[in-house]
């Protein structure tokens, strides 16, 4: 059977969307618009038609626009990247949102770039570089008035060269492109740090914990960070203290994995928003293979696919719980 | 007063005060730029500014106040000593020092800070011009020379070789005085070698009178604040990068017997604000994003008589959503 794909061109694009707010299909609409900044994009929350005259859909568009679904109920369009999809389909199995308020327009990535790896592959410092152009299979970096040709590799955020589903999981149409990794995607290598003793790992994250801030960037832009309360702003009691120092912070951290694992899609944003840089993709890809290891469980790629931790069987193979 | 200094000497300079002084100097850790602790290497020469603001080493985002312990019925309150040991910190920026200044009626009025009064008056500020605009930044909009300041004791501008020294403070003076490093120069040698800033706005982006006025008129429009807070995500990051952020809360970290008062930053933008006192006055986003808004660009100018924002642009470079402080600016001018 073959099905039927709706395409939309990018021109289309702006029609469908005022479409959808005439006829009532949606009451936001969930987009990008050209950044200020260079290298970022602003997630543009229509409210009406007219909203969408600013609808940009070039390039750089990193934002995993799911995470205002926490925040805007009702009937909502959204463009969506593949791996961002997988976050709709985890929203939608945790109860969050419902399919049939959601419009889904896929939009095709050739990749995001990371503007801080690209300087460290051109070998300037991230506020230096004037220009990231793709070019066929490869990215010419500007930097210091200086032009640089550099791979895919050397310019994608890591995830998109493990891309595994550059096409969405779950639309109502397909913004016309193509949908395929920018990269063939290999297996991701497993951190070196796995291999080490726990007390080298503990040095390794309280290292970086201790970096930590508490500015919540992290929690806030997660889009399974999704309760209306959240356990380190209870202050009565108060469970974890606001002192950014080494030990609420551990605290902040493994609490905050534990909480998203089977909904945590590997989106990345968590880590790609922190302002000190701290690697927070490490701890999530440790969980993402365990849950699979564990549970035989992938987040946010099939809405069947009972959730490990929503999930009472008898059988259970742990008595703890019987 | 006006010197000059070469590079090389700059650093055995520095070297020299390391004997009488903590030294911190740029140096990048973890890939960020901050100031850390000298061990006589070169100094940079791309270092554009730091991410965490230098305002942390003054007012720390984690600072014991007090201490109490409790034996044998009796009850001992002690305060934290205020910081003495002399410091010196190379590479400031004229943003930054600017907010240092900013701060200092905050924590020096009505109700002093010991702590921060103490690590003001510990440190030597030695700063450096900038020759690069910061992304983001709208320094020069908000009354911020770039290639001068008199928020230092000495303000350094590099020049072929070394640097063009002012020297602004009888401390300052005292300190560049040593014939083996520092030769004289003059107020025409300074002026002349004043620099073109690379990626300036060629235009300025508003005007500030203009920003001033638009923050006290559009204060009650709340279509307004909705709109331009949409997107934003509450979270730290524009608060706690900022210079100028001062709001912190109080935390009692208690252990039988013992138990230390801890002051650490707080900021107006998380849903969970002030709840200490129960509840948040500003329960929805927008009342939260006007509040930063317009305490930097009306209340601390009514207050203050100057605006609470240096334009450095950390806030607009790093919010996440790019919800960019600069548009916003822009829309209450107009
Ligand atoms: S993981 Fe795939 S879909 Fe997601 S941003 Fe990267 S390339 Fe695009
Ligand atoms: S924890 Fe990070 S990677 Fe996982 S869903 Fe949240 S933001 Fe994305
Ligand atoms: S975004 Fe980074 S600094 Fe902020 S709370 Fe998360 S880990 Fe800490
Ligand atoms: S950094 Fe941006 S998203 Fe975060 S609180 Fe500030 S304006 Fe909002
Ligand atoms: S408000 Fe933004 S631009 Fe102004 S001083 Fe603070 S961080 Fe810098």
């Amino acid at each position: 059977m073959s099905e039927i794909i709706p395409e939309v061109s990018k021109d289309g694009l702006l029609d469908l969307g005022k479409k959808l707010f005439d006829e009532r299909r949606v009451d936001y609409f969930l987009g990008y618009k050209k950044g200020t900044v260079r290298f970022k994009t602003i997630p543009l929350i229509a409210r009406k038609g007219e909203d969408l005259q600013e609808l940009w859909v070039e390039d750089f568009f990193h934002a995993n626009l799911s995470l205002y679904l926490k925040e805007i109920k009702g009937r909502v369009g959204i463009l969506a990247k593949g791996c961002d999809s997988r976050s709709l389909v985890s929203l939608i199995k945790e109860g969050q949102i419902k399919r049939e308020d959601l419009y889904i327009v896929g939009i095709p990535c050739a990749g995001q770039v990371d503007p801080g790896k690209a300087a460290k592959a051109a070998s300037c410092e991230p506020e230096e570089l004037e220009e990231i152009i793709r070019r066929n299979q490869e990215f010419v970096i500007r930097a210091n008035g200086q032009e640089k040709t550099l791979s895919k590799t050397q310019v994608l955020l890591d995830k998109c060269l493990f891309c595994q589903y550059p096409r969405p999981l779950i639309f109502d149409s397909l913004l016309t492109g193509d949908y395929v990794a920018p990269v063939s995607p290999v297996a991701r290598a497993q951190d070196d740090l796995r291999q080490k003793p726990v007390s080298e790992k503990w040095a390794f994250w309280s290292g970086q914990f201790e970096r930590c801030i508490r500015c919540y960037a992290c929690r806030n832009v997660c889009p399974a960070c999704f309760c209306p309360r959240c356990i380190v702003e209870e202050n009565m009691p108060q469970w974890v203290s606001p002192l950014p120092a080494e030990g609420d912070n551990f605290v902040f951290h493994l609490m905050r994995l534990l909480h998203v694992a089977g909904t945590c899609v590997s989106c990345g944003e968590c880590q790609r928003v922190c302002p000190v840089e701290i690697p927070l993709m490490k701890l999530n890809e440790k969980m993402t293979d365990d849950l699979r290891e564990l549970f035989d469980f992938v987040a946010g790629v099939d809405l069947e696919k009972a959730l490990p931790f929503r999930t009472y069987r008898q059988e259970d193979p742990q008595d703890f719980i019987r | 007063m006006y010197r000059k200094i070469t590079r090389e000497k700059l650093r055995k300079w520095l070297i020299g005060l390391s004997a009488r002084a903590e030294i911190l100097v740029p140096a990048k850790m973890n890939g960020l730029w901050t100031f850390r602790l000298f061990h006589n290497q070169e100094l940079p020469q791309n270092f554009l500014n730091s991410r965490i603001p230098p305002k942390n080493l003054f007012f720390e985002p984690l600072k014991g106040l007090l201490g109490w312990k409790a034996a044998d019925g009796s009850f001992q309150v002690n305060s934290c000593p205020a910081p003495e040991a002399a410091r010196v910190i190379f590479g400031l920026k004229p943003c930054d020092a600017r907010a240092l200044r900013l701060l200092q009626p905050v924590f020096t009025g009505d109700y002093p800070d010991v702590f921060y009064a103490g690590n003001l008056s510990r440190t030597l500020l030695l700063g450096q011009a900038c020759r690069v605009q910061c992304q983001g930044s709208f320094c020069s909009e908000v009354g911020i020379d770039r290639q001068d300041s008199v928020d230092f004791d000495v303000f350094f501008r590099e020049i072929a070789g070394g640097y063009i020294v002012r020297v602004i403070t009888e401390k300052g003076n005292t300190l560049t005085g040593e014939k083996e490093f520092f030769e004289e120069s003059s107020a025409g040698e300074w002026n002349s070698a004043k620099e073109e800033i690379r990626g300036k706005n060629e235009i300025p982006l508003f005007n500030l009178e203009k920003v001033k006025a638009g923050a006290r008129e559009r204060f009650p429009d709340e279509d307004f604040w909705m709109r331009v807070s949409a997107k934003c995500i509450n979270c730290g990051i524009c608060t706690y990068l900022c210079p100028t952020c001062h709001c912190f809360d109080l935390c009692d970290l208690q252990r039988p017997g013992q138990g230390v008062r801890f002051r650490c930053f707080d900021s107006c933008a998380f849903p969970d604000f002030t709840k200490m006192a129960v509840h948040n006055p500003r329960e929805e986003k927008w009342r939260r994003y006007r509040q930063r808004v317009s305490h930097k660009f009306n209340f601390f100018y009514e207050n203050f008589q100057t605006v609470a924002c240096v334009g450095c642009g950390r806030c607009v470079a790093h919010c996440p959503v790019n919800l960019d402080l600069r548009e916003v600016l822009l829309e209450m001018a107009r």
